[in-house]
């Protein structure tokens, strides 16, 4: 089984609950009642971030949100020509060949560390790597900054694809069923 | 945004939006520093009325922690529903504030989850 939907998301704050609730039917009416249970946070979590990020970061009026799902996996990928994903010091997509394969730390606090590994010169994969909780000093130096953070803990994988043909972005998060 | 009640030795900061989204928590976070400037201290956060949350009114409710204890105060939150409270526990802010099912009796010994 393989079932594809699009859905448009006019970026705009307002939008981002009833187009959840939209996109979590879909998703119940073709996965399994027990697998959705399970799985329904997740991407609840997911589908928040990717529209929050939408509406903060990409300067355009529309994404597109496109939601895969498989026998033992949801994709959900969304899709804008806004700006692209930004690393500081390396510079704009497409990134420099000598980047590829660095893994670049971009966001740490005392309870999480973020890294983008630089998969080639237009993709970027997500890990996060996190610290014991032991003290209330650990509390007065957390960052707050979440979205990130929530997509990977929410997902199995969280990746960045900038598409040079045509300038636009593509977060793609997989959910894994199993 | 939020609709404050003195409760016991404490006060409880009921939160009047069913989306606690980014446009949102910027507001959240001034009325609740401008009522713990007030010297209301202890403040439990009632989120009985929020659908969800989303990272950028996470930030504005770690922010006001790290208000609350510069000033000896103390936040925890109660009321989460059942997507907001696994998310609580996904990113371990189960950890940073203390979570109540019920409405506590009276404020004691801190509230930090430690």
């Amino acid at each position: 089984m393989f079932l594809n939907k699009q859905f448009i998301f006019d970026n705009k704050v307002q939008s981002i609950q009833p187009l959840m609730h939209e996109v979590l039917n879909f998703i119940r009416e073709n996965v399994s009642p027990d697998r959705y249970a399970v799985k329904v946070n997740n991407c609840r979590h997911v589908l928040v971030e990717l529209l929050t990020n939408a509406v903060k970061h990409s300067g355009v009026e529309n994404s597109i949100l496109s939601i895969d799902i498989g026998d033992k996996v949801i994709n959900i990928r969304k899709t804008d020509n806004g700006r692209p994903f930004y690393l500081k010091e390396y510079g704009n997509f497409p990134l420099h060949a000598s980047f590829v394969g660095e893994q670049i730390e971009i966001h740490k606090d005392e309870l999480y560390c973020i890294y983008a590994i630089v998969e080639s010169t237009n993709s970027l994969s997500f890990e996060v790597v996190e610290y014991p909780i032991h003290s209330l000093d650990q509390i007065m130096d957390m960052e707050e900054h979440y979205g990130l953070l929530i997509l990977l803990k929410s997902s199995d994988s969280v990746r960045y694809l900038f598409k040079e043909v045509d300038g636009s972005n593509h977060f793609d998060i997989s959910v894994s069923l199993a | 945004m939020i609709e404050i009640t003195g409760f016991s030795n404490y006060h409880i900061a009921t939160i009047m939006i069913a989306e606690a989204n980014m446009e949102q928590a910027d507001v959240f976070k001034h009325e609740l520093i401008t009522e713990m400037d007030s010297g209301k201290k202890q403040i439990l956060i009632s989120f009985e009325n929020v659908q969800y949350i989303d990272s950028s009114f996470l930030g504005a409710l770690v922010a006001s922690l790290k208000y609350a204890l510069t000033i000896g105060g103390d936040l925890a939150v109660y009321g989460l529903n059942e997507n907001i409270l696994n998310l609580f526990e996904m990113i371990r802010m189960d950890k940073v504030f203390k979570v109540f099912k019920t409405v506590p009796a009276s404020y004691e010994d801190g509230w930090i989850a430690g």
